[in-house]
């Protein structure tokens, strides 16, 4: 009876199948929950890079298309829509305060991963993307198209070139970039009726 | 007696379990994938909408006169290539797997142009390299200020 | 070895061991799976939504473009002044606040169907509206001390699009200013003359004109002679001559009169009424007939006289012990306080008094000369006009009392009445300070009658007696002496004396208050910087150059259509002539408003207002000179509180002027100044120069 009791527990070499089933099983499930749980943040992360940049670029489309420039203000239009390496400032009406105040968008640059931020007049400082830019650059460019043989000053064109990419350094994501010219309207309209 | 079936439960555990197992992986990779082939598509779609504003706000931009009159297909959208027969140039950033068509009309009253209609249509590709062409348009009204 | 623990444990366990773990892996990759997917299609419809906005925002864009070129001229139908919307002009030019309104009912708004199916041409679910609504009006003239103007108004005409997209929604607003203001210049239109320092060129500047012996004004400047009320002659807004007489007869009605502001330290000014062949004939004067040299006399009551008067007197012939003859005379008192006429015998001597009764002393302070301010018109009736005067204008009549004389004999007094003109006694009113006993009266044939007339006692016993009553009369302060031109006009026989407590006693202007039915306009000091402050707070349009305004404002039949206040920042400096050289005279005011000329000097060559409901206001904000170049009439208002009025043509003024000083020498043309009393804020015409400006360009557009 004690004997067949013995016999009742498992042997050494069950016990290892068992294990070794396990194991295996065991090590399949862990294999396969990693690799979707990598696949998930990759998409995660880069659905998260789109939508910084779809937003980051939504606001700065309707910043640009509300800019204006201020007749009065000394040194023209060069001095009212500046794009330097690391900034880019402009005049906005605010309808709220009915004045005009400057707009500055500001992009400090990091090696692991850059930041962008966004000031209205007076207000404080707000980051828009923090530590994803991998590089920027915005760039205005004045075009002006003349009629052959017209005597005419032409037709001027501004655009601000925007080229950045966004990245999670430390993740397997995939960057998100976006090229385009953004065409403020007001300005615009401005610039050929002043 | 009961040992036997014991074991014989076992097995037959392991097989439900992968079963189970297999059953419930199913739509989690089914979900896992469209959400995925989502994602690309709202990337594709954003972009498309990207260049559509490019194209748009560019014609808009310039003088009423010189949003000429016309439909505009893909190969005359080009980079530095005139809008009709110029002065303006287009100024299009290169993008894969997308096309771009502009059609400017008239809308006249009393025999004078009051407005352009102007529509920006982009055909793109769902995917990357996928066969699934989509198209996206965006329109608008342009007064003729000199009236 | 005893597995037993070991088999046991596994035993327990195994037991759905692999279904359990099968379950929770699958589970926490499904909620995995599941929470990417509603990740993703959250980001889906935020960027759906980024992109819809875009859409409706072309929409919106769409529903502006195509539809302002309709609501501006919608709109500039119904605010355009008393031919636009009655509804709306009564909105706008209602006193007080101004909620939002959305004026879409007082338009044709038929551009919102033409837009509702355009929007149907990109969807189902799109659309475009485009609503006009007047917001955030406030007051913007609240400050009494400066200028609390009940209609005053600023804020926006808001031109409101809105696309709508599967749901989202954008809106774009064009704003334009819009500001409701009077083209009067506010608390000055109240005033016919504004002089800011009447005393630059010392107390008596003004008292200059020469008269020759004809009564001809000889080498002096000319009059300048100021009308306070409409007259029967008057461009536009002319009074009718019996209205005018009636309003005489009212206690206050100075108050509904061009007020005159005589501004600095003090001044001494005497108050006359007109040039003419007569020469100078001064404020009271029988105004039935200027020509007949009768002037007013009034005759102090007997029992108001010293026993001086009881009984003649007999005085020597002469002077002399040895007179041939002594007469007798009755003496009686009267004053020609404020009307005499001033006709010389001597050319280049003493053109108002007959004889050598001043001291070079007297001479030297009241002299010959006469006021180049006629601040109460001329002589013909209906001319003159009570007004107020503020400032420290201490004499503004001359103070002279008229002794009369009757010789008790026939013959002497038959030579007394043969004598042309009829001799005046004049007797100086002086102050106890400067009182002099040596006078000596001569008669017109420059014989000695007597006196010193005070020394002798022959009037009064002594010098208070004297004060007594002297002072009464001709000492009073000039500006309670008002009464007695009331009594000129009604003829009445007895001098009314006016009390100390007069309301009319001089004002320096500390509290002046301007209102009508119980609003309060101005209370204070007026104060030309806070007008001219005011003023650069009222501006609509800027422009750089003088030429640059006239291309701008000057319609094809060369009108000035303004209809706003503008500002010129003439940084060369230039002259600004109105009209402009080259330019039909006068300039026709289509459309009037404020020019505010930042610097230069001003000429005015002719300005005409095409109807009473037109003013235009030029404004000098330097301190150059304002000048008149023609002889033609400016129906204008001047306001230059720090520039001087040169000498140039002899001018017709319509309108209140506001001058810094009046330049006074021989070149001074004079000319006449009429106040326009439509623009008077008392009075309710003053609300025809309330204009609605609509900033010509938006200011902004937002979304």
């Amino acid at each position: 009876m004690k004997i067949f009791k013995m016999r009742k527990g498992f042997t050494l070499v069950e016990i290892i199948i068992v294990c070794g089933i396990a194991t295996v099983f065991l090590g399949t499930a862990i294999m396969l929950f990693t690799n979707f749980r990598r696949g998930y943040s990759r998409s995660e992360g880069t659905a998260i890079l789109m939508q910084e940049g779809a937003l980051f670029v939504a606001r700065l489309r309707t910043d640009l298309n509300n800019a204006v420039l201020i007749p009065d203000s000394p040194g023209g239009s060069s001095t009212q829509l500046n794009a330097g390496t690391d900034s880019l400032n402009f005049m906005v009406y605010n309808s709220h305060d009915a004045k005009a105040q400057p707009v500055v968008y500001r992009y400090l640059a990091s090696d692991i991963g850059g930041s962008l931020f966004r000031r209205e007049g007076t207000d404080n400082e707000r980051e828009l993307i923090k530590g994803h830019v991998a590089s920027l650059t915005w760039q205005t460019n004045l075009e002006r198209f003349i009629v052959p043989g017209s005597t005419s000053s032409g037709t001027m064109r501004l655009s601000i070139g925007l080229d950045i990419q966004l990245r999670i350094k430390s993740g397997s994501e995939k960057p998100f970039a976006l090229k385009t010219s953004i065409f403020p309207a007001r300005l615009n309209r401005q610039l050929n009726n002043p | 007696m009961n040992n036997t079936q014991r074991h014989g439960l076992s097995m037959i555990e392991i097989t439900i379990s992968i079963g189970i197992l297999a059953l419930i992986m199913l739509p989690v990779f089914m979900t896992f994938s469209t959400g995925n082939r989502n994602m690309q598509l709202t990337e594709a779609e954003f972009r498309a909408h990207t260049a559509a504003l490019e194209l748009m706000e560019q014609t808009i931009s310039l003088p009423f006169k010189q949003i000429k009159t016309g439909e505009y297909d893909d190969r005359e959208i080009k980079d530095g290539q005139p809008f009709a027969q110029g002065p303006a140039l287009f100024k299009i950033t290169q993008t894969d797997n997308l096309w771009r068509e502009l059609k400017v009309e008239d809308i006249k009253r009393d025999n004078k142009i009051v407005f352009k209609k102007v529509t920006v249509t982009i055909k793109f590709a769902a995917a990357p390299n996928s066969d699934r062409i989509r198209e996206f348009f965006m329109k608008t009204l342009v007064a003729n200020e000199n009236l | 070895m005893d597995l037993s623990a070991i088999s046991n444990s596994i035993r327990s366990a195994r037991q759905g061991f692999a279904i359990m773990f099968a379950v929770i892996i699958g589970t926490v990759m499904l909620i995995l799976a599941v929470s990417l997917y509603t990740f993703v299609g959250h980001q889906h419809s935020g960027i759906q939504t980024i992109v819809h906005g875009e859409i409706a925002h072309f929409l919106a864009e769409a529903g502006i473009n195509s539809s302002i070129g309709s609501v501006r001229e919608a709109v500039t139908k119904i605010m355009s002044g008393n031919s636009g919307n009655q509804r709306l002009n009564n909105l706008l030019l209602k006193p007080g606040s101004l909620e939002d309104v959305c004026i879409n009912d007082m338009l044709d708004t038929s551009w919102n169907s033409d837009l509702e199916k355009f929007s149907r041409e990109i969807d189902e679910e799109a659309s475009i509206k485009v609503d006009v609504w007047l917001r955030d009006f406030t007051a913007s003239e609240n400050e009494p001390s400066s200028w609390a103007d009940p209609i005053a108004k600023d804020g926006y005409l808001v031109i409101e699009s809105t696309g709508t997209f599967k749901g989202t929604k954008r809106v774009i607003s064009i704003k334009r200013q819009v500001r409701v203001g009077n083209i009067a210049p506010a608390w000055l239109s109240k005033f016919s003359l504004f002089v800011t320092d009447a005393a630059r060129n010392g107390e008596g500047s003004f008292n200059l004109i020469r008269n020759d012996y004809r009564g001809m004004i000889t080498d002096g400047p000319k009059p300048l002679i100021v009308y306070n009320h409409a007259t029967p002659d008057a461009p536009i807004e002319s009074g009718n001559i019996s209205d005018i007489l009636r309003g005489e007869k009212e206690a206050a009605i100075w108050q509904t009169r061009g007020w005159i502001w005589l501004g600095g330290r003090r001044s001494r000014l005497n108050l006359c009424s007109g040039a003419g062949d007569l020469g100078e004939i001064f404020h009271f004067y029988d105004v039935s007939n200027p020509n007949v040299f009768s002037p007013v006399k009034f005759s102090t009551p007997a029992t108001a006289l010293s026993g001086a008067f009881s009984s003649s007197l007999l005085i020597p012939w002469d002077k002399s012990s040895s007179s041939v003859r002594q007469v007798g005379y009755s003496f009686g008192h009267s004053f020609v306080l404020d009307g005499f006429h001033d006709r010389s015998s001597r050319k280049e001597t003493d053109a108002m008094y007959e004889g050598n009764i001043l001291s070079t002393g007297e001479k030297s302070i009241f002299s010959s000369k006469s006021s180049i301010l006629h601040l109460y018109g001329d002589a013909r009736k209906g001319y003159q006009s009570r007004t107020r005067v503020f400032g420290q204008v201490y004499t503004a009549f001359p103070r002279y009392a008229n002794l009369e004389i009757k010789p008790d004999e026939p013959d002497v007094e038959a030579m007394f009445a043969a004598a042309n003109p009829p001799p005046l006694y004049l007797l100086p009113s002086i102050s106890e300070r400067d009182y002099n006993n040596s006078i000596i009266i001569h008669d017109i044939m420059s014989r000695q009658l007597g006196g010193p007339l005070l020394q002798t006692g022959m009037l009064w016993r002594n010098y208070s007696e004297y004060a007594q009553l002297m002072s009464r009369i001709s000492e009073l302060p000039y500006v309670e002496s008002y009464n007695s031109m009331q009594d000129v006009y009604d003829n009445k026989a007895a001098r009314t004396f006016p009390s100390d407590s007069a309301i009319l006693r001089q004002d320096t202007g500390a509290s002046t208050s301007i209102e009508r039915d119980q609003h309060v306009f101005f209370k204070g000091r007026p104060n030309p910087d806070r007008l001219m402050q005011l003023f650069s707070d009222r501006v609509h349009i800027e422009v750089d150059s003088i030429s640059e305004f006239w291309e701008r404002f000057l319609n094809e039949r060369d009108e000035l259509e303004l209809n706003a206040i503008v500002s010129i920042k003439n940084s060369r400096m230039l002259d600004m002539q109105i009209p402009a050289p080259g330019k039909p005279q006068p300039l026709i005011v289509k459309g009037g408003g404020m020019v505010i000329l930042e610097q230069g000097n001003l000429v005015m060559r002719g300005v005409s207002c095409s109807s009473p409901g037109e003013t235009l206001t030029v404004v000098m904000a330097g301190n150059g000179s304002v000048s008149f170049s023609s002889t033609q009439s400016n129906h204008v208002n001047i306001v230059a509180p720090d520039a001087e009025l040169a000498y140039g043509s002899k001018f017709d003024m319509f309108g209140s002027l506001c001058v810094g000083s009046i330049y006074a020498d021989h070149r001074f043309q004079g000319g006449v100044l009429r106040f326009r009393p439509g623009q008077d804020p008392t009075n309710p015409g003053y609300d025809r120069f309330y204009k609605v400006f609509i900033d010509p360009k938006d200011s902004f557009w937002n979304e």
